[in-house]
């Protein structure tokens, strides 16, 4: 057996034994049915209530007398929210008397006996503006829902004024769908909603997997050195191979986990609506999620490139973390070293913004063969856009070539940084070190 | 056996030519000259920074020399040829959360052994050490002086024709400095070679067959472990009194002595180049001093590195002084 080989079995091993791998492994998915959970459940106790109020007409136009038919009909549930309930009275007023009639109000909501009032004036339909005073005038429910009923009596008003049926005009102004997707040469489809997805979903699972798995490579790595492991180690095997091996054997044990999350976070999904219902989401709610499936479908040669991308990332981005486990010398120096690390990953999320714009711009081009930005650029190109498969390869090529200088480099950082302990070496030390080697 | 194997199994088992290294402008260790025959005990004998370790360490890939070459059982250094090396180095290191018998399989692996062979000989090993109701404990669980022992089975488990040990017996209890010493008797019975590096004459002196002498980087003496002692030329000469006292400030005087080292009711008297012991007697005799001990004995190994240390010490401080 390779010696890499017998490493990376030692540290996926070990990895996967721990208890902490157990844990969080089983716990993770059960946190992401907990959190659907909890955010139905927050939601269902959003809304609701009971409201009394007055609405004081001066237009002389019955406004007030719709606005209260409207909000006091049953409200439709919003999403998962409880529906409000209104008990409201109009009350008419000419202009000039308003002025007494709202500090009565005012007194009466200062008395606890009335929740609000909304004064109607006489420019309203002119474009006056209405006025809502209450205790609740803070809940954006309520407000909301007032506003849209008021908005909508005025408009009828107007367009009678106009001598137009506000249904013909509704039917005139249906929005017209567009949907959008992408014919290349070999006709394959894909759209610039599932890229997006994509973009985002390959960004997010990157950083995650390297903040998870990148860290704990980086202390196995701080761990070896301070415990004397490696000068014993590397008299069996070279540092490069012991690098090779941390990296692919603790990557290897974080995509197994990020497997099984992965498994059970589409089946979360794809049984998305019956699991609402269980949670409390009202009927049309489970049906408008069933209607619109969360995830977008993606042509499979697009899913492939996201999992090379991915993998290739993942492993670039860990090879930066052993890398800097090999220059420190303690666990929270090398913390210290991990943002600057992964700036380009940040970077890369901006330029694939861009290339979500314009799949053949400069920056979305280069972005998609520059190694540390490719992951997350070149699989929202792919979807996207027809990218030549010499790009595609040479980006691939770039990619994982790069990982491998890196585990190489880290070799032999590791191999000198590992008898210099006490201070940290500097820059200037470590390209010494690289080139002495 | 072929010509070729045999030629092979003739060459040194470990030899360094014109290796050196240096760290910065520090010069750790100057062109070395170094050849360990096969199944000798081989002591590298030196103070402190005399460049002991940084040569195990050149000859271990551990580190890359500035120059010069280095052949392992008569090829040139490679990772097969390492694979038949064990190695215990200074700062003993274990993998401290992996259970016992994990750690030793890791390392019998590493070093190619099958899984199934390393494992009945971990568990010979451990039993014999006993160690065997540990195997499947974590290694951080295990006392100090297990770990030693640990360490030691880590070192030999894969039945190494070469054994390195760096300062094996430092930090060690008695215990286990008898567990190692029976350890290096049976690797050497067993024809094995060892390359022993220590600050601690009387360490070399009683294990090891060859010794090199290292000072502030340069070999000063290498061979036989008599071939050295014979190359000071000096006569030693051990007496003791009747009477207890040591009569050192009157042997002092006489001519043909050249220093007397004083061992509370013994003496041991160097003797001046060319001087015959003799003499020494013959003047005793007529002086009326009652002997009850007069043995010419051979030089000990501990002044031969005192005179070889010391003079490169004394070289190297009166430079010192002079770049001052």
């Amino acid at each position: 057996m390779s010696k890499a080989l017998v490493v990376v079995k030692r540290e996926f091993t070990e990895f996967v034994g721990k208890r902490t791998f157990l844990v969080a492994t089983v716990l993770g998915p059960l946190l992401m049915i907990g959190f659907f959970a909890v955010q139905f459940f927050f939601m269902s106790q959003g809304g609701g209530g009971h409201h009394t109020l007055v609405v004081l007409d001066a237009t002389g136009r019955g406004i007030g007398a719709q606005v209260v038919a409207a909000v006091s009909a049953e409200q439709p549930a919003a999403g998962p929210r409880r529906a409000a309930e209104y008990e409201a009275s109009v009350q008419d007023v000419e202009e000039v008397r308003a002025g007494a009639a709202r500090a009565d109000l005012r007194a009466r909501v200062a008395a606890d006996s009335l929740d609000g009032y909304l004064y109607l004036p006489a420019g309203l339909i002119d474009g006056g503006a209405a006025i809502y005073e209450g205790k609740n005038a803070t809940n954006s429910s309520v407000t909301s829902q007032l506003r849209a009923a008021t908005q909508q009596a005025v408009q009828g008003s107007r367009l009678a004024d106009a001598g137009i049926d506000p249904a013909r005009l509704g039917a005139a102004l249906a929005p017209v769908r567009l949907s959008t997707s992408r014919i290349d040469e070999r006709g394959e489809q894909g759209s610039a909603e599932g890229a997006l997805i994509m973009g985002m979903l390959m960004g997010f699972a990157i950083y995650l997997m390297v903040l998870l798995y990148g860290a704990a490579i980086m202390n196995g790595v701080v761990e070896e050195k301070r415990d004397r492991i490696v000068e014993l180690v590397m008299s069996s095997v070279r540092a490069k191979d012991l690098m090779l091996g941390k990296v692919v054997g603790i990557g290897g044990a974080g995509l197994l986990q990020m497997t099984i999350w992965v498994t059970v976070a589409a089946l979360v999904v794809i049984n998305g609506p019956t699991l609402a219902g269980l949670f409390g989401a009202s009927d049309e709610m489970v049906q408008e999620l069933a209607a619109n499936p969360i995830l977008p479908t993606l042509p499979f040669s697009a899913v492939l490139v996201f999992l090379t991308f991915f993998a290739g990332g993942f492993f670039l981005y860990a090879t930066v973390y052993s890398i800097l486990g090999a220059i420190a010398t303690t666990a929270q120096e090398a913390q210290q070293l991990v943002f600057p690390a992964v700036v380009p990953l940040i970077l890369g999320f901006f330029m694939m913004f861009t290339a979500l714009e314009n799949p053949d711009s400069t920056i979305a081009v280069v972005g998609g063969l520059i190694p540390f930005t490719s992951p997350l650029v070149m699989p929202v190109r792919v979807a996207m856009t027809g990218v030549p498969p010499l790009e595609l390869a040479l980006a691939i090529g770039l990619l994982f070539g790069t990982a491998y200088a890196m585990i190489w480099v880290g070799g032999k950082i590791y191999r000198i940084g590992m008898f210099a302990t006490g201070k940290r070496a500097s820059f200037r030390d470590v390209v010494r070190w690289i080139r002495t080697a | 056996m072929n010509q070729d194997a045999t030629l092979l199994a003739e060459t040194p088992a470990l030899e360094l030519s014109g290796v050196h290294k240096s760290y910065g402008s520090f010069q750790a260790v100057h062109p070395l000259e170094l050849s360990v025959p096969r199944g000798s005990t081989y002591a590298l004998l030196g103070p402190n920074g005399a460049g002991k370790t940084t040569t195990i360490r050149m000859a271990l890939r551990i580190l890359d020399p500035d120059g010069g070459a280095i052949r392992i059982l008569g090829r040139p250094l490679s990772q097969e040829g390492l694979d038949r090396v064990g190695y215990l180095p200074e700062e003993r290191g274990l993998y401290k959360r992996m259970k016992v018998k994990t750690f030793l399989l890791f390392m019998a692996e590493l070093k190619g052994i099958p899984r199934r062979e390393a494992a009945e000989r971990i568990m010979a090993w451990l039993e014999r050490l006993e160690l065997a109701d540990r195997a499947n404990g974590k290694v951080q669980e295990l006392s100090k002086g297990m770990q030693q022992k640990l360490q030691f089975i880590s070192t030999i488990i894969h039945e190494p024709d070469v054994v390195v040990l760096d300062e094996p017996f430092s930090g060690l209890d008695p215990i286990n400095q008898q567990v190692l010493r029976d350890i290096i008797v049976e690797l050497k019975a067993a024809g094995r070679t060892i390359l022993f590096s220590t600050h601690i004459i009387e360490h070399a002196e009683r294990i090891c067959d060859h010794v090199c002498i290292l000072a502030r980087g340069r070999k000063v003496a290498d061979g036989t472990m008599a071939e050295v002692k014979q190359t000071h030329g000096t006569e030693f000469v051990a007496l003791r009194f009747v009477d207890g006292a040591s009569h050192a400030a009157r042997l002092r005087q006489l001519p043909f002595v050249a220093s007397v080292r004083e061992h509370g009711v013994e003496a041991e008297v160097a003797l001046a180049d060319g001087a015959d012991p003799q003499a020494l007697l013959e003047h005793l005799v007529s002086s009326g001093v009652q002997v009850r001990r007069f043995e010419v004995t051979e030089p000990s190994l501990e002044q031969v590195f005192i005179e070889r240390v010391g003079a490169v010490e004394a070289d190297a401080e009166s430079q010192e002084v002079v770049h001052v």
